[in-house]
């Protein structure tokens, strides 16, 4: 079937706009790499807000909930950190980037229904964590001076790695309404 | 000295049998630790016989697989950043509801079990009898 395809060709492309915010290897300063950080996180809980607004499917809206409660809790850690270190998290032209490119993301989630919602929700979840575990582990991480915030990086990537493989087991599985 | 601890109330598991008995929710209380009770404090903290302790940290229960007598004391702790819980997966038979970053929940065991984090789900631990 054509949709399936097409469907997972915009979750690729949403990665690859993702991960093309990072392919001039930008040089980031702590107070850059956190508003980065705090970004990408903020755009995943919009994309769960979505979900849990369009599905029915009772593992779409168990996943959506998870992502917008961990990446709350990763802000909120992030958030600490940062004031405990009197950094202020700086805009940049990468976080500026991913928030662009989230609203075309949104714009597509947001014309969906049904299973073509769930399905196109679920595939961007696995594109977009994808990309993200790359930008923290090759970028993000290498390029943060400060050992705290190194540290946060570091301590986030096996919930980011979580979230992934959740995404793939419900992307697996297929989706469909439930109730 | 009194010691405030945020601490959850250990369930006996004893009538896990039937599909119809549900366990009842994890209770969380504000205990004073008084001098008697700081053995309960040292199992917590340094678990001795009859108490085993499972770590959630980084996403996983460590150790992920265990192995007790019937009647020992399973202690989860959660040092994660995220909320977590206990939930046994197959028939849902027992669950500790949220464990809140920094706290606990603990269960006496009476039989094995395979459970997993019922918000991550792919997180998984088994215990069985020896």
């Amino acid at each position: 079937m054509k949709k399936p395809k097409v469907l997972k060709t915009i979750a690729l492309l949403s990665a690859a706009i993702f991960l093309s915010a990072f392919t001039d290897n930008p040089k980031l300063t702590d107070a850059e790499i956190a508003s980065v950080a705090v970004v990408a996180n903020q755009i995943d809980i919009s994309y769960a807000e979505i979900a849990k607004e369009k599905s029915k499917d009772k593992e779409i809206l168990n996943f959506a909930q998870t992502m917008a409660t961990d990446h709350t809790a990763i802000i909120a850690q992030a958030s600490a950190l940062v004031k405990k270190l009197g950094v202020t998290p700086k805009d940049n032209a990468v976080s500026k980037q991913l928030l662009s490119d989230a609203e075309n993301t949104k714009k597509m989630l947001r014309s969906k229904s049904g299973d073509a919602f769930n399905k196109a929700y679920v595939d961007n979840e696995v594109a977009y964590h994808k990309a993200v575990i790359s930008a923290v582990r090759d970028l993000l991480i290498p390029q943060a001076q400060n050992k705290e915030l190194k540290e946060l990086l570091q301590a986030v990537l096996p919930a980011l790695e979580t979230h992934l493989h959740h995404a793939e087991t419900i992307q697996k599985n297929g989706t469909h309404n439930k109730h | 000295m009194k010691i405030t601890l945020l601490f959850l109330v250990i369930l006996l598991c004893s009538s896990c049998t039937g599909k119809d008995d549900k366990m009842p929710a994890a209770q969380k209380i504000s205990l004073e630790i008084t001098p008697g009770e700081q053995l309960l404090q040292k199992a917590i903290s340094s678990p001795g016989p009859g108490v085993v302790k499972v770590e959630i940290k980084g996403m996983v229960f460590e150790p992920k697989d265990i192995s007790v007598n019937k009647g020992d004391t399973v202690l989860w702790i959660n040092k994660d950043i995220f909320v977590h819980d206990v939930t046994e997966i197959h028939s849902k038979k027992w669950s500790s509801q949220q464990i809140e970053p920094g706290t606990a929940w603990a269960m006496i065991v009476n039989e094995p079990a395979e459970y997993y984090c019922s918000i991550h789900v792919v997180m998984k631990g088994s215990i069985q009898l020896n």
